[in-house]
């Protein structure tokens, strides 16, 4: 009973469903076709048939392997038991003995800074470790405006520069730098240590040619790691080796078709070392089209930290974009 | 450590009294308490008067009323005269108790009902994916159609402006002298001609504090958005666009008054690095509240919320470590990752079955080619998506981390201080003990109006990562203004300062948040997010609604900030609002009837109902008995399209945002 039933309904089914096929415009002439040039050999439409489902599966497949080629297939319970196995390691490794040293050596500061500073421990010090070059800190005059600025725009901007958290304080900085400097424009960043870090990406690409001085600083180092170019080195301030190291680039990049971009990233005054790059010889190097490239300049001490904050907002330590840009030369 | 740092707060000594005396309490009561405490000042009995005038509803001004002028007594306790200074430079017009308030309410509003609160907190039962709305397939045939334009448009325009034209534009993309293009036009393709067109929607220039309302520059472009001229003038527009969720962007009040304090004593900068002069008694003071208020041993301070992700994970994991983060994570979730060296995998947004699958793989297979073990794995997520509006499933993901034992690292920036009943993240959302999750991070940009980042857990996590961590070894020390300014919104906050504020700020963007996600739903527009996030996105699709959506809103001087690809999936361009706890009911139903407006003249009222704004039910139904109901009705599975009118959204919003959304 049940299943003459089923086998009703199904017919039902076939039925309407061949009708509903057939109520489509054209679907006649399909038919027509298939028969036709199939010349009614069920056989031969089945196996083509199959042809065409391998096809499809074959198209929706992935185009790369989803696995590497050397996934080991684990069953469920060996998987279970791997991962009841496994032990990771703890999340960091303990202080080694130098840098709970270190930690402990770190000064506490009490109060403000300046040339003499006084310590947690009721000492009076003489500061050496601040680059508070000018004593900007202690200024009155650069503290009211600060406190201007604060009774005008609060403390934060709560809001990434593009979205409305750009503010006619900080265009008005950024117009004083760039008049300072005498560059066309300059953008400022929130945080001294990694613009450079995020500038350097954003001009350097991967497949660009860096060619960095060897004394370049951590963060410099970084924004060059999260570049992705093919980094040179040159040994610190040797402009004799900065020229063998970019002739040998340009040997290289003459046999590629595509012109790459070339970039010399050194710094103004070199954090580590404590002198100055080379920046004549540099750009006369630059202009003798010995190779053409662009020179990104981390003048990271030419403008001290604090005479760029004195002009700004109290409370977005602001240093100067580290990065003077020359483009073309 | 020495607790000098009290001085500040102490100075003005109006405030440390009560703070011993009261226990928490709503600020109804507070605000009686107070107004006795304040009488004795000539400056706070004038106000009162100017504000009563303002507002007829007697109840609600003493709570909120006396709220703020809590905030003026103590400004001119401390500083009055350098207070009138700087009001010069914005409104040189009036400086009477009227334009003072005036000036109060533009960046806090006024409480306007006490009803106008909710505790935001999870109920226990599993977290829902939201459901995710689809328009109709018009809207989505028509934004592939519009993008398809926009690209071959661009490709033509580049085509012949790189060989004939001699504009600046092309410059930088074509070889000369030698030197290869300093941009590549396939990757500044989408800046040059998709983000140029509608260039004047972003970044739009402002003044004065992003509070409740926003001062933004005029502007024209006469170049099609390539440069700017500044008419000179302002337009104040209501702020639904910063990331001011506890409202404390503000020039006046307690924090203000302690970072004034603060500025005079230590100056603007400590001038040096965390392990060089750059370790101060503040920094160390603000770090030890941060731990206490995120609930962890310690923590540590950073001065730019997206360095505090990019240096922490380098510090945390290296090679032969796995990172397996949310497909939706923050740019400085990825340059982190990227810059530490592990091997980093991606999975589904907040979907623990492909979280789950991607950890029983990871730690069968081990790592790549050799199939040693990893040595550890690193989960990175977000409390809170700042494009989605959607919080982390931490109890699922907290499920796994038992079985699978990896560390996990949330990245708070949007949800600490927005969620939870005190304020303290997604952990105090679910009930979760903070000490489950390993490493919890979060930025004090959006939360507390200061600016920087903070790690926070166990000692000896902390301990290394000072020693190790780049930022914090080389990276500037916070500057001491934004250092008081996060002391001072914590302490009020927890409570601390001024009793009954902090309570008040929570529970009002609690409420702003349902209240705008649950009208905006019934109004028809595809909303996406959980109902308790105060980010709430909704979409546009077609790309010319992008910048049409953010000028109506504009017209209606309403700041609101849109966002497409590449920000966000190619198709759903979205707006988003961001609610503050500066913002009261009133500011929202303004939001509301331009939304009205506007999604009639942009056609956004698509939604199909299934995310919600479904209609009331009927007298007698209740959620409970509602399955039976539509049973015995025939309507099961029956979801009529909501489109309200706005008065009914208006009307009935507050008591339903109360409850559970549908």
């Amino acid at each position: 009973m049940d299943l003459n039933e089923a086998q009703a309904y199904l017919q039902d089914l076939g039925h309407g469903l061949f009708e509903a096929f057939q109520r489509v415009p054209g679907s006649a002439v399909l038919i027509r076709y298939i028969q036709s040039s199939y010349q009614n050999d069920p056989i031969r439409s089945a196996i083509e048939l199959v042809l065409v489902i391998f096809f499809v599966r074959y198209l929706l497949s992935p185009s790369y392997p989803t696995h590497g080629s050397n996934y080991i297939k684990l069953r469920e319970d060996e998987i279970d038991e791997l991962v009841r196995e496994w032990e990771p390691e703890p999340l960091v490794a303990e202080q080694t003995s130098f840098e709970e040293f270190e930690s402990e050596k770190v000064p506490v500061v009490v109060g403000p800074t300046g040339p003499k500073v006084k310590l947690a421990n009721g000492r009076t010090v003489t500061n050496l470790a601040s680059y508070n070059f000018y004593n900007f800190n202690a200024s009155e005059s650069i503290k009211e405006k600060a406190i201007q600025t604060l009774r005008t725009y609060g403390v934060g901007p709560c809001g990434p520069p593009q979205f409305y958290g750009t503010q006619d304080v900080h265009m008005q900085t950024e117009a004083d730098i760039a008049s300072f400097l005498g560059t066309q424009s300059s953008i400022v960043y929130a945080h001294a240590f990694s613009t450079i870090t995020s500038v350097i990406p954003c001009f350097c690409k991967r497949g660009d040619v860096i060619v960095a001085d060897k004394m370049v600083n951590y963060s410099i180092r970084k924004g060059l790691e999260a570049s992705r170019s093919s980094i040179r080195w040159y040994n610190h301030n040797d402009m004799a080796d900065l020229e063998d190291v970019m002739k040998k680039v340009a040997q290289e990049q003459a046999k590629k078709k595509i012109l790459t971009r070339r970039f010399i990233v050194t710094e103004g005054l070199f954090e580590m070392v404590g002198d100055c790059s080379n920046l004549p010889k540099l750009v006369s190097g630059l202009q003798h089209r010995l190779t053409p490239c662009t020179c990104i300049n981390g003048q990271r001490r030419l403008s001290s930290r604090k005479s760029t904050s004195s002009v700004s907002l109290s409370t977005r330590l602001i240093r100067l974009v580290s990065s003077a840009v020359m483009a073309g030369g | 450590m020495p607790r000098k740092l009290a001085i500040p707060f102490t100075g003005s000594s109006t405030t440390a009294q009560p703070e011993r005396t009261a226990e928490r309490r709503p600020s109804q009561s507070k605000g009686n308490r107070l107004s006795q405490f304040f009488s004795s000042s000539p400056k706070s009995k004038d106000q009162l008067p100017a504000q009563q005038a303002q507002n007829s509803q007697a109840s609600s001004i003493t709570a909120t009323g006396l709220t703020l002028p809590s905030i003026s007594l103590s400004t001119a306790m401390a500083g009055g005269a350098v207070n009138d200074e700087s009001t010069t430079v914005f409104q040189p017009t009036d400086s009477s108790d009227v334009a003072l308030q005036r000036r109060r309410d533009a960046q806090f509003g006024p409480l306007l009902d006490a009803s106008h609160r909710y505790v935001s907190m999870h109920h226990g039962e599993p977290l829902a994916a939201p459901v995710i709305d689809e328009p109709p397939y018009y809207y989505v045939l028509t934004t592939y159609i519009s993008y398809l334009l926009l690209l071959a448009l661009g490709h033509v325009r580049d085509f012949f402006g790189k060989r004939f034209s001699k504009k600046p534009l092309y410059r930088t993309l074509r070889a000369s002298n030698g030197y290869a293009p300093l941009n590549d036009d396939f990757d500044s393709f989408y800046t040059r001609r998709l983000k140029l067109r509608i260039d004047d929607v972003f970044a739009r220039t402002s003044t004065g504090v992003p509070g409740r309302f926003i001062n933004l520059l005029d502007r024209v472009s006469d170049n099609f958005n390539e440069s700017y001229n500044y008419l000179g003038t302002t337009t104040e527009t209501l702020n639904m666009s910063s990331y001011n969720y506890l409202g404390f962007a503000q020039s006046e009040g307690p924090c203000a008054n302690a970072v004034e304090e603060c500025v005079r004593k230590y100056g603007l900068s400590f001038c040096s690095s965390r392990t060089d002069a750059g370790t101060t008694d503040l920094v160390c003071e603000v770090e030890k509240e941060v731990a206490a208020f995120v609930g962890k041993p310690d923590a540590m301070v950073f001065s730019m919320g997206f360095v505090t992700n990019a240096s922490t994970f380098p510090a945390l994991v290296s090679k032969g470590c796995l990172i397996i983060s949310d497909e939706l994570n923050h740019a400085s979730i990825r340059l982190g990752a990227r810059l530490s060296g592990a091997v980093i995998r991606s999975f589904k947004h907040n979907d623990m079955t492909d979280l789950e699958k991607k950890l029983r793989e990871a730690i069968a297979q081990g790592q790549p080619r050799t199939h040693r073990p990893w040595k550890k794995i690193l989960v990175a997520v977000e409390g809170l998506y700042s494009m989605e509006g959607t919080m982390v499933d931490l109890p699922g993901i907290l499920n796994l981390k038992d079985t699978y034992k990896f560390h996990l690292y949330v990245d708070e920036a949007h949800s600490v201080g927005a969620l939870g009943p005190q304020g303290r993240g997604v952990c105090d959302y679910f009930g979760i003990d903070p000490s489950r999750v390993d490493i919890l991070m979060g930025t004090l940009t959006k939360s507390f109006g200061a600016n920087g980042g903070y790690i926070a857990a166990d000692k000896h996590i902390i301990d290394k990562l000072r020693s190790c961590n780049a930022a914090t070894m080389l990276g500037e020390s916070p500057s001491p203004a934004v250092l008081m300014q996060i002391y001072a919104s914590l302490k009020i906050i927890t409570g601390d300062l001024v009793p009954g504020e902090g309570e008040e700020r929570l529970q009002r963007i609690a409420f702003n948040s349902r209240y705008l996600r649950l009208g905006l739903k019934r109004l028809g527009m595809i909303v996406y997010g959980h109902d308790d996030s105060p980010i709430i996105p909704i979409t546009l699709y077609n790309p010319a609604k992008i910048p049409a959506f953010s000028h109506e809103m504009l017209k209606r001087n309403i700041s609101v900030v849109v966002v497409g690809y590449p920000a966000t999936p190619l198709i759903s361009s979205r707006a988003r609002f961001c609610v503050s706890a500066a913002h009261n009911k009133d500011d929202l139903d303004r939001l509301l009837a331009a939304c009205d407006e506007v999604s009639d003249i942009l056609q956004l009222k698509f939604s199909t109902g299934i995310a919600g704004g479904l209609k009331a039910l009927p007298d007698g139904v209740t959620p409970e008995n509602e399955a039976a109901w539509r049973k015995a009705n025939g309507l099961e599975g029956v979801i009529e399209p909501p489109r309200w009118s706005l008065e009914d959204v208006v009307a009935r919003g507050s008591a339903d945002a109360k409850l559970r959304l549908r």
